[in-house]
Formats: structure tokens, sequence, C-alpha cells
């Protein structure tokens, strides 16, 4: 129980970004993975399984990694057992399906990041940043003429 | 004598298990209170409080469907919530994030390698 806050990883326990409620996810889903396995609680495990998967996608999209450990762990379990464990499968294929819900945003930033991901990123963020939020004084900031350099346009457009 | 103060520690958690979570949990949060309140902003952290900013919780979903960030909302709306909860404050801020941490800490409790010896031979 110790252990995680001895890591470096411990950065991430106050960092404001999701990577902790992504861990704390990675957590529940394994509790809920042993669970299943064996057979306590056991729909409420899969269901926890689902539900977890589903959120740490929510939380960052490369949570898709996720599914290499479980998928080769479930696959291991099957092997040995001789026996396909449907529910779990079911619950470790569906939840990448929300996914769906997010398709409309990645295609935006493949279309904006295509090409020079870093340049474009951190441009587009800043001024798109600037342009709808109202922190006024972050305007007269270098990055505006930063945008300007990068694309040639105004900074003040909507993104 | 380290070895006899970490078995009499190791014998009294798995006597005390829901105590030691509590202990712990509470001396977790605080560290993580403490290194909140004194530490400053980094740029990744603005990513993700100034869209939790926007006017409208539309407004934030808009700024991600836009592709201006490569992420999900979902560390923004978040936030945005926790804000209109317990208000705007470093510490505030980022208290969801050290319970989402400390919830993967406390799992480790529930999971060893025998238990998962155990997972891999139980039959589905």
């Amino acid at each position: 129980m110790i252990f995680p806050a001895l890591t470096s990883v411990f950065y991430f326990a106050t960092e404001m970004r999701c990577y902790g409620i992504l861990l704390g996810l990675t957590g529940i889903a394994l509790v809920c993975w042993q669970h299943a396995a064996e057979k306590r609680w056991r729909r409420a495990s899969i269901a926890g399984l689902f539900l977890s998967l589903t959120g740490a996608l929510c939380c960052h999209y490369y949570a898709v990694l996720l599914w290499v450990p479980f998928g080769l762990a479930e696959l291991t379990r099957a092997k040995i057992a001789r026996r396909i464990d449907k529910p779990v499968w079911a619950a470790l294929l569906c939840s990448p399906l929300i996914l769906v819900v997010f398709l409309p945003a990645i295609r935006a930033a493949k279309a904006a990041y295509g090409a020079n991901f870093l340049v474009e990123a951190i441009s587009r963020f800043h001024c798109g940043n600037l342009s709808r939020i109202p922190h006024t004084q972050f305007c007269a900031n270098p990055c505006v003429s930063h945008r300007m350099d990068v694309s040639g346009s105004p900074s003040g457009q909507a993104f | 004598m380290p070895g006899t103060l970490l078995d009499w520690l190791d014998s009294a958690v798995e006597k005390h298990r829901n105590a030691a979570v509590i202990c712990y949990s509470a001396l977790f949060l605080t560290v993580c209170a403490l290194l909140s309140a004194s530490k400053m902003m980094s740029f990744d952290e603005m990513a993700t409080y100034y869209p939790a900013k926007l006017p409208s919780t539309s407004d934030v979903i808009a700024f991600f469907l836009d592709g201006i960030d490569v992420h999900t909302p979902v560390a923004s709306l978040i936030l945005r919530a926790n804000i209109a909860l317990f208000g705007d404050g470093p510490v505030a801020n980022r208290m969801p994030v050290a319970f989402g941490y400390l919830v993967m800490s406390v799992a480790y409790l529930f999971l060893s390698l025998a238990d998962v010896r155990l997972c891999m031979q139980s039959r589905p």
C-alpha cells in the first residue's frame, strides 16, 4: 500500500491532470478482475471492471494500453482453465466502445495536429485558450505573436 | 532490529487492516494537501485548469470537440465540478487527483501475487 507513494509516480498525486484518477480506476479494475476471477461478488465485480476501464479511457486515450495486460492476463487464465470466461471478456471488449463518444474530438484533434504536432499543439492550445477564456490579461503574452509566426494568420480567431 | 520492527508492522497492518487504511489515507491526503498548497501550477495543469474555467459546461465540451486540446474533456469537467463544490484553490483543485492516487494505493492492499496466482488457477 505504501509502495506507490515511494515511487517517482507520486508526483502525479498532486498534478492537476487526470493521471491520478486514471491510476485509481486502474487499481479498481485490477481488484474487480481479481474478484471476478475468484467468483466473489461476481456480477458486481464484472460491472466494476467494465465501468472502471470505461472511466479510465474517459480520463486518457492512452488508457487503451491497459487492455494489453488485462487481455494477456485473461488469455493466460483462459489457457490454464481451458475455458473462456465470457462475461469478463464481454466487459473487456465492450468498455472501449466509449471511444465512439470521443470520435468527433479525436477527428478534430487529428485534423488540427496531423503534422507538426508539437508546434501546432502549443500554439493552438495557447491561442484557443486566449480567444475563449476571459482571462484577458494573458492576451498580451508572446504566444499571440507565436501563433502568427507559425501560421501567418491572426491569432484572435476561434478554433 | 529493523526486521523485528517490520514484522511487528506487518502483523499490526494484517490485524487492523481498516484502521491501517484510515491512518494511511489521512497521512497521505495531508501530505498531498501540503505539497499541493506549496506547488506552482505547471503548464500541463493550466491545460486542465483554464478550460475548466470557461463560462459553461457546454463551452468546455465544445473546446475539446474543436480539437484544441488532444485530451478528453473529463479532467476539466471533474475540475469544474470540484470548483463548484469546494471552491477554487490549489489544494481543493488537486484533491480529486490525490484521492484517485490513494484509491490505487489502497488497491495494492487487496492485491498480492499469491492472490493473483489463485486467480490464475481458479476455473471460470
